[in-house]
C-alpha cells in the first residue's frame, strides 16, 4: 500500500466521522469513497462470510444498499464477480454488460445506476466482503480513482479486520504492508494456521495480538514463527 | 504435452528451449492467472538465459513498484528486488521502456550509489533489466541477475524480451482494444494471488513440517506437475479441498513427511 495516499485517505475517512466504533469507520470509507472518487455517486461495503447470508453493513445511500442486495439475491453482478476472481471488476457501462449479468444490470438501469466498481475485501485467503461503487454516469475509473478506492478498500479490510479480533486500532494503521518484505508474515500466517489449525484469518490476528502483546515488530515475530523459535503454544488466544 | 512433434527438418531444436516455452504459451491459451505466468517466465528466463536469479516487478495501481514474483522466494532476494523499485536498471527501464543492461554492478556506483550496494552486497555482478510492455505502455519488468559478469548474445536477449513479452500477456487476457484498461484488474489480483500463494505455501511447510523454501518447490511442482494454476492450488489448500499430504506424499522433490 503507498504510505501517503494511505495517509492523506485516512484523513479523509477521520473527517467523514470515523470514531472509535468500527462500524463508524466502515460508514466513513463509503462516504470517503464519494466524496474522493470521481466516478463513484454512491458507495457501500457488504460482507461475506462462507455459507452465510451476505450483510451490507455501511453504505453512503439508500438505493446502493438495494444495488448489493439486488447481486447477491439475483446470484451475479460485479461484486459477486470480484470475490469469486479475487481482484477487482471494473464496469463503466453496465448496458454494455447486460450479456454478462442480465439481471443485474436490469436492475440497476432501473435504479439509474449506469457503473458500477467492485472490489473485494481481502488479504491472501483472508476474504471478509466487497466495496461497491456506483455511478449514476458512465464514466470510467481513472487511474487516480482507481488508485484511491483499491487503497480504501484495503483500509476497510483492515479496519474489519480489527473489529473481528477486537485489537487497538493504533495498530492497524500501523499496518501499511510493503507487499516484498511482507512475504515472510504471509508464510508464517499460513504455517501458524497448520500448525494450529485454525483459519488464516484466524492465524493472522493471532500474529498480530502476539506481536502487540510482546510489543515487537511483525516482520521480526514472522521470521521467529518461520525458523521455528516460538512454540505454536504461544499465540494461543 | 508434447506429443504432437514437429515433423520435418528442425532436428537440432533443444527440447531444453521447446518444453519452458510450450508450458508458458499452454497456459496462455487456455485459463490462467497472471501469477502462474510470471512464476513460469521466471523459470524460464533461469533456466534459458544462464541467470542465477529472476525477478518480476509491477507497477502497482495504487502506486509504487512491487515484486510480484521471483526465482527465489527467500527474503533476501525479495527485498532486493523491492530495493530495485527505488532506483537502478528496474526502475530505468520501467520508466524508459527500453532494456538496461549493467554487465558491471560496480561501474554504477555514482549513478546508483544505494542500488550497487545492495547487488554487490548479494553477490551480483551483471543485471538485466528488461521491460513488460502493452499497448506502448510499459506495466513492469523482469530483472535477471548473475553473480559473474555476462553480457547477453543479440540471440538471448530477443530471446529474454521474448518472454517478458509472454509475461504481459499473461497479465492481460482480455484481446480487446480496452486490454491495457483490463491490466489494473489483473495486476491488483496477481498481488493478491502473491498474497495468497504465500499463506498457502506457509501453511504446507507448517503441515508437513518442511522450511518455506522447500515447501514452495513442493508447491510449484505439483502445479507445474497438474497442470493446475498456482492461485487455485492455493485456494485448494487454504479451503480444505486439498489436504496438505495430497500434495506433499504426491511431490518427489522432498522425502516423504513423517
Amino acid at each position: 500500500m503507498n504510505d501517503e495516499r494511505s495517509t492523506r485517505l485516512w484523513r479523509v475517512i477521520q473527517r467523514q466521522g470515523a470514531d472509535v466504533n468500527y462500524d463508524s469507520v466502515v460508514h466513513a470509507i463509503c462516504l470517503a469513497c464519494v466524496e474522493v472518487v470521481g466516478a463513484a455517486d454512491a458507495a457501500a461495503v457488504t460482507l461475506r462470510a462462507d455459507g452465510q447470508v451476505e450483510d451490507t453493513v455501511a453504505t453512503s445511500a439508500d438505493w446502493a444498499a438495494r444495488l448489493e442486495e439486488l447481486q447477491f439475491t439475483v446470484g451475479e453482478g460485479p461484486g459477486v464477480d470480484a470475490i469469486t476472481r479475487g481482484g477487482p471488476v471494473l464496469a463503466d457501462n453496465l448496458e454494455s454488460e447486460a450479456d454478462r449479468w442480465p439481471a443485474f444490470v436490469d436492475g440497476a438501469i432501473r435504479y439509474g445506476t449506469a457503473s458500477a466498481f467492485a472490489f473485494p475485501l481481502q488479504l491472501g485467503a483472508i476474504r471478509l466482503g466487497i466495496l461497491s461503487l456506483y455511478g449514476q454516469r458512465s464514466v470510467s475509473l481513472d487511474p487516480e480513482g482507481l488508485a484511491d478506492a483499491a487503497v480504501l478498500a484495503e483500509l476497510a479490510t483492515l479496519s474489519l479486520q480489527e473489529r473481528a479480533s477486537a485489537h487497538k486500532r493504533a495498530e492497524t494503521l500501523g499496518l501499511s504492508p510493503p507487499a516484498g518484505s511482507y512475504h515472510d508474515v504471509h508464510l508464517a500466517t499460513g504455517m501458524l494456521a497448520a500448525l494450529l489449525e485454525v483459519t488464516i484469518d484466524n492465524a493472522f490476528a493471532r500474529l498480530r495480538a502476539y506481536a502487540y502483546s510482546v510489543d515487537r515488530p511483525l516482520l521480526e515475530v514472522a521470521d521467529d514463527v518461520l525458523h521455528r523459535r516460538i512454540p505454536p503454544e504461544e499465540f494461543a488466544i | 504435452m508434447n506429443n504432437r512433434r514437429p515433423s520435418g527438418m528442425s532436428t537440432n531444436l533443444p527440447p531444453e528451449v521447446a518444453r519452458p516455452l510450450a508450458r508458458i504459451t499452454e497456459r496462455l491459451v487456455g485459463e490462467h492467472d497472471g501469477l502462474t505466468v510470471l512464476t513460469l517466465v521466471t523459470e524460464a528466463c533461469r533456466g534459458l538465459l544462464r541467470a542465477q536469479a529472476t525477478g518480476v516487478l509491477l507497477l502497482d495501481p495504487r502506486g509504487g513498484i512491487q515484486v510480484a514474483a521471483a526465482s527465489d522466494e527467500r527474503a533476501r532476494l525479495i527485498e532486493l528486488l523491492q530495493a530495485f523499485s527505488d532506483e537502478g536498471p528496474c526502475s530505468e527501464s520501467i520508466r524508459t521502456g527500453k532494456i538496461i543492461e549493467v554487465d558491471d554492478v560496480a561501474s554504477t556506483e555514482d549513478r546508483w550509489p544505494a542500488f550497487a550496494r545492495a547487488a554487490a552486497d548479494a553477490g551480483y555482478a551483471t543485471i538485466v533489466a528488461l521491460p513488460m510492455r502493452l499497448d506502448g505502455q510499459t506495466v513492469g519488468g523482469i530483472n535477471l541477475l548473475f553473480t559473474k559478469n555476462v553480457r547477453l548474445t543479440d540471440a538471448e536477449r530477443e530471446l529474454g524480451q521474448a518472454l517478458t513479452d509472454l509475461a504481459s500477456l499473461g497479465l492481460s487476457q482480455d484481446h480487446s482494444a480496452r486490454r491495457i484498461r483490463r491490466v489494473s484488474e489483473y495486476t491488483l489480483t496477481t498481488l493478491n494471488d502473491r498474497v495468497h500463494v504465500a499463506h498457502a505455501i506457509g501453511y504446507l511447510a507448517g503441515a508437513l513440517d518442511l522450511d518455506p523454501e522447500q515447501a514452495r518447490i513442493v508447491f510449484t511442482e505439483y502445479a507445474n506437475s497438474h497442470r493446475i494454476n498456482l492461485a487455485d492450488l492455493a485456494r485448494a489448500l487454504t479451503s480444505g479441498v486439498l489436504r496438505p499430504t495430497d500434495i506433499g506424499t504426491q511431490s518427489t522433490a522432498v522425502p516423504p513427511t513423517p
